[in-house]
């Protein structure tokens, strides 16, 4: 057993309110004294930790919380016998976390964009017309920038949305297609083929880093991991 | 078939929660822990917080709360004057219909 303090970032501290707050909605639909109410609640509370501290030996990831939730008795199990449990389904169910829209969408443009990218430009090396280039580089941009509005949307919703890879593929892929443009054509003006095929190995390894190091980013940002611990006096009564 | 067992187990959760604080106090996941592990009873913590909380409200349980090492302080649960008198009946309750349907039953299968 671990014995160490469980502390949770704001994120999932947030995930863990959800529930009480849904326990709490249904307590006072079933008309349990604000005593009572606080008693539950405050046990609930711990019960997730004690949970949490069996489960893991560092700070709990988002999984870990899910599992744990997953683990307690729903929210409606709290109604008193003689309850309407249809009536609590229908008025208490509580959110899900959910991928964004915007960010599946943008992530999926994205994949398509580079692909049309790649024969946009064999077309125009081929003697095709630059112009669809310009279009290009414009839905990618558009790309891009929705894929940083996910990250943005992500980020703020205290743990109520994911899908932060998604998004970030899609935030990168302008500024790396447009590196990869440019570095492609400073590349082709070699005449060396060792020199270009070692130029290009390098350059593919430089995106690799490029996404990794945006993915840590992603990580501090986007997931902020602080060290808040829920205490029994924080959940409104 | 089920509904007499649910009705059964749910008559007699009060006893068993009173009866596990009967000897030393215990915090709520402790209880929960307790209780899960009896065969048969089948109970989850849904069940027994609010007992917690009702039998608290009825002064039948003295609360302290301490320090717990893992999170949110403990809620630690012992038997007042109240709840040791009402386990106490429950108990001689329960031992003379254990004993009388005992006897019923034994009667029956022979």
């Amino acid at each position: 057993m671990n014995s160490s303090m469980v502390e949770l970032s704001p994120a999932l501290q947030s995930l863990v309110e959800e529930r009480l707050d849904a326990i709490e909605r249904i307590l006072l639909a079933a008309g349990v004294s604000r005593g009572e109410r606080r008693g539950i609640l405050s046990e609930v509370e711990s019960h997730v930790f004690e949970l949490l501290a069996r489960r893991t030996t560092g700070e709990p990831t988002r999984e870990d919380v899910l599992a744990v939730l997953a683990q307690l008795d729903p929210p409606e199990s709290y109604a008193p016998e003689g309850f309407d449990r249809r009536k609590l389904n229908e008025t208490f169910a509580p959110p899900k976390p959910r991928e964004p829209e915007l960010s599946l969408l943008a992530a999926g443009s994205a994949v398509a964009g580079v692909f049309l990218l790649l024969v946009l430009v064999m077309s125009v090396m081929a003697g095709g017309d630059g112009g669809l280039l310009v279009l290009e580089a414009t839905a990618l941009l558009a790309i891009s920038i929705a894929g940083a509005w996910s990250l943005l949307r992500i980020q703020r919703s205290n743990g109520w949305l994911y899908g932060t890879r998604p998004a970030l593929i899609s935030a990168l892929v302008f500024p790396l297609a447009a590196a990869n443009c440019i570095a492609f054509l400073l590349l082709s003006s070699l005449g060396d083929v060792a020199i270009f095929l070692g130029m290009a190995i390098a350059f593919l390894a430089f995106n690799g880093v490029m996404i990794y190091g945006a993915w840590r980013v992603c990580e501090k940002l986007v997931m902020p991991r602080g060290k808040a611990t829920i205490h029994p006096g924080r959940v409104s009564l | 078939m089920d509904a007499w067992v649910t009705q059964l187990r749910r008559g007699l959760i009060e006893l068993c929660v009173l009866a596990a604080l009967g000897e030393e106090e215990a915090y709520g996941y402790q209880i929960v822990e307790r209780l899960s592990a009896i065969a048969g009873l089948e109970v989850t913590e849904s069940t027994i917080y609010p007992l917690l909380a009702r039998l608290a409200r009825d002064k039948c349980l003295l609360t302290r709360t301490a320090a717990s090492p893992q999170g949110p302080a403990r809620r630690y649960y012992r038997l007042s004057e109240v709840g040791r008198r009402r386990l106490d009946e429950m108990i001689a309750h329960w031992q003379t219909i254990q004993k009388s349907v005992h006897h019923l039953v034994q009667g029956e299968s022979r």
